[in-house]
């Protein structure tokens, strides 16, 4: 399962490198889809329940960053991003763990310098995340 | 602990060598090594050149030896005892059992 | 038990413990988990968690690292000291990376991590190997404790057998943990019927069941000959053959077998494979050591073996040293064994002889760093005292016929093989021990018989010098050439002749010891003991507790010490012949 995984996740970058205007290509860039099939089929009628908690957990989730990132105290900023990126890697929303991870590196390097800013970056990505979910999984 | 044996030239002489601690420890192994020898061998040497202590499961494995190879009518020499081992064969005295040189 | 895990069944009916604060990461887990057929807890904190764990006892934890309230770290180490000695596997949830991190959580009581995101197969297989783990556990367990149920029982049936003989007297000292009979450690004392004592430390092969297996004869055989009269050689035979019948080759007892004579103030010491027995003098400080002469018992076949002691005088407050090589090998955290430098120096830095016995053990214990590991350290000392401080023994005798045998008399004549081979007295107190009124008086009657018999046949038959006995040297030289004189024996005999009849009150019993020597004079030793007459008849005058006030004559026969015994004592034929009559009941 796993290999077969790595596989298709270095392809299907390799080709949304190519073309960044092609729908499933688009979604494959924001969204694991294996993980997310694989979801699908182990939760089946309630893999939307799980999709929507997930997309109200990560709001909740964004606002407490933000919060973070205001105080300016860098072990409280990485914390919560540690927090929000296990969550994201586990609903395979891959941009979204990429961009936590970075700001919980950040912060574990005692800098805040930047942490804004990669907070306005998952903003947006949720957004993303979310109209795909909606879009392909509900 | 590591227990191995050299059988001679001659095929009727094996000498078994102790590495270590000779306790409970190498019963199996040191059981293995007299019963898997060949019924040629009548004559047995204990090198105990590398021998660190032994315990008193290792008198009992002497004697079992002892007794494989044939009980009164066995040969069998301990040699190279450093003192401590000396002195529990002395205590024993198993000097009366096995020559110990 | 089953080892392949491939043919192990699938693994269902855990009942499994998710705990992490993150709803949709919950909601993965318990999915995944009930899949596979097990029971889901789900707590969102640690402390939530800890409750759930005391209510539900769950197989498994699923433990997320970082939560609110109480984080998994705390969690887990709380949970891990509530399962106690259950293997309950935490499996970390992890995003975590730095390898100090996941340190952290096994260091907390974790047995496993599994990341983010969470990976079905893996799971299942991680959720299969610890319940095998668990199963294996669980087994080891029910071993352990049916084990210790078995030891207990085998210790219930030892200690019965092997009770607290007589090590719970005032001169005695001994230290010995409960369980030391699965180390193979043992220690008996016992009383013989003249009052004097038997003291025993063995040491079997190996640990365990197999290591306690021989002690239960040993000290059945120990006991029973001790009390019944035996000498200490012939305990000793006995228990060497019994061991080396019973023991499979390679099993043996290394010991130290030591009786006290507190009549004549003398030990006999025999040594087979324990470190030197240790003497010390009260008066010098000095000690004097005896080494090991012999192979241990269990070795040797019954007619190899060899039960010769050291013979030696002692004086009150000399006191004797048994030990296993435990004391001596003892290790610190260094490695470094306690030798026998250090216990040594123990004899030479403690003035008071009473306190050498604690200062071993504080010394052992200080050495091993205060581990509290002295319970394994075995160790028996007596002193030698006047028997009025210990009391003389009560005659052990399970005979339980009322009255017995009433008019009866006995004639047992030993010739020649049959004295150097044969001690008569067992048989003949086994005899003595029917008739119920003579019971009381059988600690009495076996010092009697036992001074008559050994006085015809030493003095007698064997024609020895008492006056060797006198002085330190010349004890041991009187047994050698008693030994030398038995094996070269070729004529004579010793003829006992017990009468027994019943009186208007109680009864008499006579015994009358002839031998075949050349008599002596017995008027020059009545006159030692004025107070009571040798030859006469007269009426009873030792009472129960004056023979113990008896100053032991050793360098003669003992007749003062006789005539006390008896109510009557009569020299025949230039003492070749000797009447003693005792009357019971005893005033």
């Amino acid at each position: 399962m796993e290999p077969q995984g790595t596989v298709r996740y270095s392809i299907t970058q390799r080709e949304a490198a190519m073309s960044d205007s092609d729908t499933p290509m688009q979604i494959e860039n924001h969204l694991d889809v294996t993980i997310l099939g694989e979801l699908q089929s182990l939760l089946e009628d309630d893999f939307p329940d799980l999709i929507e908690t997930f997309l109200t957990d990560a709001r909740v989730r964004v606002r407490e960053l933000v919060r973070t990132v205001n105080s300016g105290v860098p072990e409280d900023i990485r914390q919560s991003a540690h927090s929000f990126k296990g969550s994201t890697l586990n609903v395979g929303a891959k941009q979204l763990s990429d961009l936590c991870r970075e700001l919980e590196d950040l912060a574990r390097s005692g800098r805040t310098q930047g942490s804004r800013g990669l907070v306005d970056r998952i903003e947006i990505e949720l957004d993303q995340v979310e109209s795909l979910m909606r879009r392909s999984y509900l | 602990m590591t227990v191995s044996a050299i059988p001679s030239d001659n095929g009727r002489e094996m000498t078994i060598k102790i590495t270590g601690r000779f306790d409970f420890s190498s019963h199996q192994e040191f059981r293995q090594i007299y019963e898997n020898a060949s019924p040629d061998i009548k004559v047995y040497t204990i090198d105990m050149c590398d021998a660190t202590y032994l315990d008193s499961s290792a008198l009992g494995m002497l004697l079992l030896l002892r007794d494989h190879a044939g009980g009164d009518h066995s040969e069998i020499r301990i040699v190279n005892c450093n003192e401590d081992v000396r002195k529990i064969l002395t205590i024993s005295n198993f000097g009366q059992l096995f020559r110990i040189e | 038990m089953t080892t392949n895990p491939a043919a192990q069944p699938p693994v269902q009916g855990l009942r499994i413990l998710i705990a992490d604060d993150n709803q949709s990461d919950r909601m993965i887990l318990q999915a995944i988990v009930r899949r596979e057929g097990h029971e889901v807890l789900l707590a969102t904190d640690g402390r939530e968690a800890v409750e759930l764990f005391k209510q539900h006892a769950p197989d498994i934890v699923l433990m997320d690292a970082l939560m609110p309230v109480m984080n998994g770290l705390e969690a887990s180490r709380a949970i891990k000291t509530l399962a106690d000695s259950d293997l309950v596997p935490i499996i970390f949830l992890t995003s975590l990376q730095d390898a100090e991190s996941l340190a952290e959580c096994l260091d907390s009581g974790g047995d496993d991590f599994m990341s983010k995101p969470y990976n079905r197969v893996i799971l299942k297989a991680k959720i299969n190997a610890f319940s095998r783990m668990r199963a294996m556990h669980a087994q080891l367990q029910r071993h352990n404790r049916q084990m210790l149920l078995e030891q207990q029982v085998a210790k219930t049936v030892f200690d019965n057998v092997a009770h607290s003989g007589c090590l719970n007297l005032s001169n005695i000292q001994h230290s010995l943990s409960p369980m030391a009979v699965f180390n193979g450690d043992t220690v008996l004392a016992e009383r013989k019927p003249d009052g004097g004592m038997l003291l025993f430390l063995g040491d079997f092969t190996g640990h365990g069941l197999p290591a306690a297996i021989g002690a239960m004869p040993l000290a059945e055989i120990f006991y029973g000959m001790t009390s019944k009269g035996f000498s200490m050689e012939e305990v000793l035979r006995e228990v060497n053959s019994k061991l080396r019948k019973i023991l499979p080759v390679g099993v043996f007892c290394c010991g130290a077998m030591v009786e006290l004579n507190f009549h004549n103030k003398s030990a006999r010491i025999w040594v087979g494979g324990v470190p030197d027995v240790y003497l010390l003098r009260e008066q010098s400080g000095k000690v004097e050591r005896f080494a090991s002469a012999h192979l241990p018992l269990g070795v040797l076949d019954p007619h190899e073996f060899d039960p010769h002691s050291q013979d030696v005088v002692m004086h009150n407050g000399d006191r004797v040293f048994l030990w296993s090589d435990g004391i001596v090998e003892s290790r610190n955290s260094a490695n470094e064994m306690f030798g026998e430098d250090r216990l040594n120096q123990v004899f030479e830095n403690t003035d008071n002889p009473d306190r050498i016995f604690k200062a071993i053990l504080d010394q052992v214990d200080r050495f091993m760093g205060g581990s509290d590991r002295d319970d394994d350290i075995t160790l028996v000392t007596a002193k030698m005292v006047d028997i009025e401080q210990i009391g003389m023994t009560t005659y052990e005798s399970n005979k339980g016929s009322v009255g017995g045998p009433v008019n009866w008399t006995m004639t047992l004549a030993l010739h020649d093989q049959s004295l150097a081979a044969f001690n008569p007295l067992p048989l003949v107190m086994n005899l003595l021990m029917e008739v119920e009124g003579l019971r009381p008086l059988g600690g009495q009657l076996y010092t009697l018989l036992a001074e008559l018999f050994s006085n015809a046949l030493e003095h007698g038959v064997l024609e020895l010098d008492s006056s060797l006995k006198t002085g330190p040297q010349g004890f041991g030289q009187y047994y050698l050439e008693r030994e030398q004189a038995l094996a070269a024996l070729s004529d004579g005999c010793v003829r006992l002749t017990l009468t027994h009849r019943p009186l208007p009150v109680g009864g008499e019993l006579i015994l009358e010891v002839t031998d075949t020597g050349a008599g002596f004079s017995y008027a020059s030793y009545a006159s030692e003991e004025p107070t009571a007459g040798a030859t006469s008849e007269t009426a009873p005058t030792a009472d129960s507790a004056a023979h113990a006030k008896v100053q032991w004559d050793y360098s003669g026969r003992g007749i003062s010490l006789i005539q006390q015994l008896s109510d009557e004592l009569t020299y025949l034929d230039d003492g070749r012949s000797v009447r003693a009559v005792v009357r019971w009941p005893r005033n």
